[in-house]
């Protein structure tokens, strides 16, 4: 198979999201009274109604009502004062009534978007944007000085309910494959969902996954779900399809599933582009199918095919009164709207005079941006000048060392903001070096301690005494005088071996700076 | 009576509703539900142009939600008190292999 | 025992138990254990009973005598002492909720319908659960997987259904209350064949929460008993909003309050067409054009009304019923509940083995039914239209209502039939085809005892209709119609002093016990303190 970036040269690929977001931060079921508690005891959090027992009725959640108005006012959706929760009819065990209670053609959120900036390697994917300048618009895209910023359509955001919970038993790893039985848990069903369908507008495998990041932000900003991609509170279907570029019909589809992290949902999807293209250039056909992705042996797999639509027999719900939702109810959620991701990433960059490329990537966590926030207010005078290095500091150290052990969080850390404003300050005010910052950072982690006892600790204070500095400086020139002849004759990389040599006679703690001024003074 | 629905139909149909049918109760449903679609004629026959449909008989009612407030629920034995078959507090159904649905 | 326990309370009226029990005639528990000892000696010719809960019924006559004993039998609601018995597809915790299904036989209900809960909590001595047709699907209970119910009036003829356990039941005086539920004419079309009140009434009056469901947007619970009075007692002890219930609404009327008003200066519709309807027998129509002529003559104005789709409703209601149904009816799958066919290695074969046997022909008539109108391409050629007929019906009927405050119709196109003789099921559909556009419409109907019919001798009803939530006109006319015809008797050969008495013993099973961590709401425990 092609590389991803040869195939998309050729191909483009038309990828469209089906985004479930569990309502965790409820108490209590879509439709039941029944406690929301993942990994409780099976079948502890039940009643007549989630249990589909004969004769039980579902009463709506408002709170999750309000939670879906609150997701689509964040994602720039008409809110539909007027629909209906349908009755889907189809039969699995997992689904106790047999019918998955959802919503039919008019959703209550419709029509919305989100514009994701794409910035890096990441935006070289895009190779329809070659020949752009800034400002410039072409599609759905639009140039920027660091990548571009894509538009991408939120058909719907609908209500429903999630099902149980199967585990199957006597194959291999809980497959379903080679079981002999199934067990079938309903502490999940009745989790109100929403679930977000977006137009197909998305091109590359890392548009989806920064849409799925960005929404996810959003939908934390509005506490309406932990977005938990392990515990499967948030999940992902990717459907796919390739035309040649410059063509406009699209092609054959098909559904990936179990895309449920960041990762698979950006390999599974970089996969099945290479797959299809492989195919289509072999003069094979794509059948439309659902196939899931295994990140062990990184392939994607058929699930089923679809020769005919899935009939699911939808018809309104007769147990629920219709929705017209009033004009105070939607105002009244609207002022319960939170500053989002996008608007509190310019505030940070205008309040602290940091790029747009650092805002950004400051809100990829929502707890690193208020951190930091938290590390300016500990700043206070000098926030104007730390913010750069510590933002720098925390999109890099932290998140680095946060990516690298999942699981845990930066409130876990022994981090607070005094210690990395500390830190910064000690670089800043050249008391230790950066790569010194590096080192002081891990052991701040590690050890728990503060930034100036650690420096201290180690005897790590750099030498910035120009007296002490320039005898070295001169001590190292005498020493190499043939190499001083040559760099005055023009071989000025040699200013690095120069250094290098200073720093090695001071034992690390000489001050870079003071360092390269003094040498450029003497050799000029 | 006119021919609604062949026998493969109504095979269909079962094999969707999950309800097993022997030869003869296919020819048997086959003749039933012809009769009957036969007899719901006057609907189709309506002229509907601009009638709402009513799909709640309930006059104005809208917007009829709870709190969320948690309710207590059933023991585990509760629950699972008319279980055919259980297992480790799950109830037990047999391999699921082949079973569609969107999921 | 004493002379009291041979009393047949269950013959009784409300008000009559009510003063007995005041006066201190009688106990509660002897009502009790008299009507459980009067069900287990007759019940055996009208198999109106599918189990008996006696220990809920001595539970519920504890509490009661423990307030007659504490002077405070006023605050037992307004069914106090009065025998109840409830259809079986109503759930009680507890018991078993078998809707006359082979799917659901042995099911214990862990919860309780509100309909059922409020009946307790009014002060009704619960009896038992009442046979009807499978899941409600039938005219006559000759669908129950458990055998029918025989009229008590004749026993050769059905009761009519799918209530007919519960109209049986009353008219043989083994119970004064009786709950049934009335998707399409349920109610009153068993009401009518055995003589007795039996009123359904409007959508959303009475909360369907723990009623399993045949079609949601149709089914409506009401109760069955001889008077009128019993059954406004009994319409005031169930309705109400019901936070469980989402189509449940707020009635805020008493509905014994009008039933002494008479009908002077009431305007009451009659429908031409269907007193023209083909099927319709002279002898049911003879007794409406009687009733009219009563009316009449007691000062209420009779007027004709034209309801010009009502002629669609029948068909709107075969496909919106059995579309409901199907999906209703899905969750009997084997899996947490109900009949599972064993030995099968795949799901798939388990569901459709368990679906086929345990459902009778009926019931999978209609799921399968309801799946062919709800799929693609045809949902717009059946259910869409039906539920567009339905706007087309409800205003026929809000017309009708600006001119009159109730309208008379018949309930059945004739009285009770012979076990088999209506086989064909588009025939026995038309059992309903005067009771059916009510429910599309989601207005009160009733049925009201007018004596017996020239031809045959055997119950005839009438049926009232209200508007939307004025239940109370129609009980008002009842009442009226009451005091010409007197209120229902029990079946002769059930009465107290039949001269050739009809009952025979039945082996009635007795509810299991209550489930272990199951409360039973309303119910109160011997403590005398309050459940739930």
């Amino acid at each position: 198979m092609r590389k991803l970036e040869e195939v998309l040269r050729d191909w483009e690929a038309v990828i469209g999201l089906e985004i479930h977001a569990e309502l965790t931060t409820l108490r209590t079921k879509m439709f039941c009274g029944c406690k929301l508690e993942y990994g409780a005891p099976p079948n502890t959090h039940t009643c007549p109604v989630c249990l589909g027992l004969p004769g039980a009725l579902p009463v709506p959640n408002k709170a999750a009502i309000e939670s879906i108005v609150l997701a689509g006012l964040a994602t720039n959706c008409d809110i539909e004062r007027r629909s209906m929760f349908y009755r889907k009819n189809y039969m699995y065990p997992d689904m106790a009534k047999n019918f998955q209670t959802t919503q039919g053609p008019v959703a209550f959120c419709m029509r919305g978007h989100l514009d994701l900036a794409v910035d890096g390697p990441a935006a070289r994917e895009r190779v329809d944007m070659a020949g752009l300048s800034e400002g410039e618009a072409r599609g759905n895209l639009v140039r920027t000085a660091d990548g571009y910023t894509a538009h991408v359509g939120i058909t719907r955001i609908h209500m429903e309910e999630d099902a149980g919970k199967m585990v199957h038993v006597g194959g291999g790893e809980g497959r379903i494959a080679g079981a002999t039985h199934s067990l079938v848990d309903y502490n999940r069903a009745g989790t109100p969902l929403i679930e977000l369908v977006t137009e197909p507008d998305l091109r590359t495998p890392e548009e989806a996954r920064l849409f799925m990041q960005k929404l996810r932000q959003i939908y934390l900003a509005l506490r309406i779900s932990d977005c938990s991609m392990e515990e499967g509170s948030l999940r992902c279907d990717g459907n796919v399809s390739l035309r040649r570029r410059g063509e406009a019909a699209f092609g054959v589809k098909t559904e990936l599933k179990n895309m449920n992290s960041f990762k698979n949902l950006h390999d599974g999807l970089a996969y099945e582009i290479c797959r299809q293209a492989e195919v289509l250039e072999e003069g094979g056909r794509v059948f439309q199918e659902t196939r899931h992705w295994d990140p062990t042996s990184k392939r994607t797999i058929v699930m089923r095919t679809k020769e005919t639509a899935d009939d699911y027999r939808l018809f309104p719900e007769p147990d629920l009164a219709p929705y017209d939702l009033s004009e105070e109810f939607i105002e009244r959620v609207r002022a319960k709207l939170p500053e989002l991701p996008d608007a509190r990433a310019a505030r940070i960059g205008r309040d602290f005079g940091l790029s747009s490329y650092d805002a950004r990537h400051l809100l990829d966590n929502a707890e690193v941006a208020s951190f930091f926030e938290a590390c300016m207010d500990e700043a206070a005078a000098e926030a104007g000048e730390l913010a750069k290095p510590v933002a720098n500091l925390l999109i890099n150290d932290v998140t680095a060392y946060l990516n690298a052990h999942a699981g845990e969080a930066l409130a876990d850390l022994p981090l607070t903001p005094a210690r990395i404003v500390e830190l910064t300050r000690l670089v800043a005010e050249d008391a230790i070096s950066s790569k010194q910052g590096k080192e002081v950072f891990a052991a701040v982690v590690a050890e728990d301690k503060d930034p100036a006892a650690v420096v201290e600790e180690r005897g790590m204070r750099q030498v910035s005494d120009t007296g002490a500095i320039e005898a070295v400086v001169d001590a190292v020139l005498a020493a190499n005088p043939d190499k001083v002849e040559q760099y005055r004759g023009g071989k000025t990389g040699l200013i690095g071996f120069f250094v290098g040599q200073c720093m090695k006679e001071t034992h690390g703690q000489g001050n870079p700076k003071v360092i390269n001024e003094l040498l450029a003074k003497k050799l000029g | 009576m006119a021919q609604h629905l062949t026998e493969r139909d109504v095979r269909g149909i079962a094999e969707y509703a999950r309800i097993g049918l022997d030869a003869d109760e296919v020819a048997q449903m086959t003749a039933d539900l012809n009769a009957i679609i036969d007899s719901l004629k006057p609907i189709t026959e309506y002229d509907l142009a601009g009638v709402e449909p009513t799909f709640h008989p309930i006059g104005g009612l809208s917007n009829v939600m709870r709190e969320d407030v948690e309710e207590p629920g059933f023991a585990q034995e509760v629950a699972l008190g008319n279980a055919p078959k259980q297992q480790d507090g799950c109830f037990l159904v047999p391999s699921i292999l082949g079973e569609g649905g969107d999921r | 025992m004493g002379a009291a326990s041979e009393r047949a309370f269950p013959a009784m009226g409300a008000r009559e138990i009510r003063a007995g029990l005041a006066a201190r005639e009688f106990s509660a528990r002897e009502i009790a254990e008299a009507s459980l000892s009067r069900v287990r000696a007759l019940d055996g010719a009208t198999h109106a009973y599918l189990e008996t809960t006696e220990r809920l019924a001595l539970d519920q006559a504890e509490r009661i005598d423990a307030a007659v004993a504490a002077g405070e039998l006023a605050a037992c609601g307004p069914l106090a002492g009065v025998p109840v018995a409830f259809k079986d597809n109503m759930n009680l915790a507890g018991t078993h909720t078998t809707c006359s299904s082979r799917m659901l036989a042995g099911y214990v209900s862990p919860y309780t319908a509100t309909c059922v809960a409020r009946t307790i909590e009014a002060g009704g001595i619960p009896l038992g659960k009442l046979n009807m047709d499978e899941f409600a699907f039938g005219s006559s209970t000759e669908t129950s997987a458990f055998g029918p119910s025989k009229n008590p009036w004749d026993l050769e003829r059905v009761p009519g259904g799918s209530s007919g356990g519960s109209a049986a039941a009353v008219a043989a005086g083994l119970a004064t209350v009786a709950l049934g539920s009335d998707t399409g004419g349920s109610i009153r079309q068993p009401g009518s064949f055995c003589g007795t009140v039996a009123v359904k009434p409007t959508y959303g009056v009475v909360s369907r929460y723990g009623v399993v469901a045949f079609g949601s947007s149709l089914d409506q619970v009401g109760p069955f008993a001889r008077s009128v009075a019993d059954a406004a007692l009994a319409c005031n002890a169930i309705a109400s909003r019901d936070a469980l219930d989402c189509t449940s609404q707020d009635v805020g009327v008493d509905f014994t309050a009008n039933l002494a008003e008479g009908v002077r200066g009431m305007r009451i519709g009659v429908v031409p067409a269907f007193m023209d309807a083909q099927g319709l027998t002279s002898e049911v129509k003879a007794k409406v054009v009687e009733a009219a002529e009563h009316l009449r003559a007691l000062g209420a104005e009779i007027v004709e009304v034209d309801l010009p789709n009502a002629q669609a409703a029948m068909s709107a209601y075969y496909v919106l019923g059995p579309c409901e149904a199907f999906s209703n009816l899905a969750r009997f799958d084997s899996v947490r509940y109900g009949y599972r066919d064993l030995g099968h290695a795949d799901l798939g074969s388990q569901y459709e083995a368990s679906r086929a046997k345990g459902f009778g022909p009926e019931a999978r008539r209609r799921i399968m039914l309801g799946s062919y109108l709800l799929s693609a391409g045809v949902y717009e050629t059946y259910y869409y239209p039906a539920q567009q007929v339905r706007t087309l019906i409800t205003q026929d009927y809000a017309r009708a209502y600006e001119l009159v405050d109730c309208i008379l119709a018949p309930v059945s196109p004739r009285t009770a039939f012979r076990f088999g003789e209506v086989s064909d099921p588009t025939d026995m559909y038309l059992s309903d085809m005067f009771t059916i556009s009510i429910n599309i419409a989601g207005n009160g109907g009733m049925s009201m005892p007018v004596g017996l019919g020239s031809n045959t001798g055997l119950p005839v009803g009438v049926q009232l209709v209200s508007p939307q939530f004025k239940d109370e006109n129609m009980l008002r006319v009842a009442a009226a119609l009451e005091t010409v015809y007197g209120s229902a008797p029990v079946a002769p050969g059930f009465a107290p002093d039949a001269g050739e008495p009809l009952g025979r013993p039945a082996a009635l099973p007795d509810a299991a016990q209550a489930v272990a961590g199951v409360d039973l709401p309303g119910l109160v425990g011997a403590d005398g303190k309050a459940g739930e």
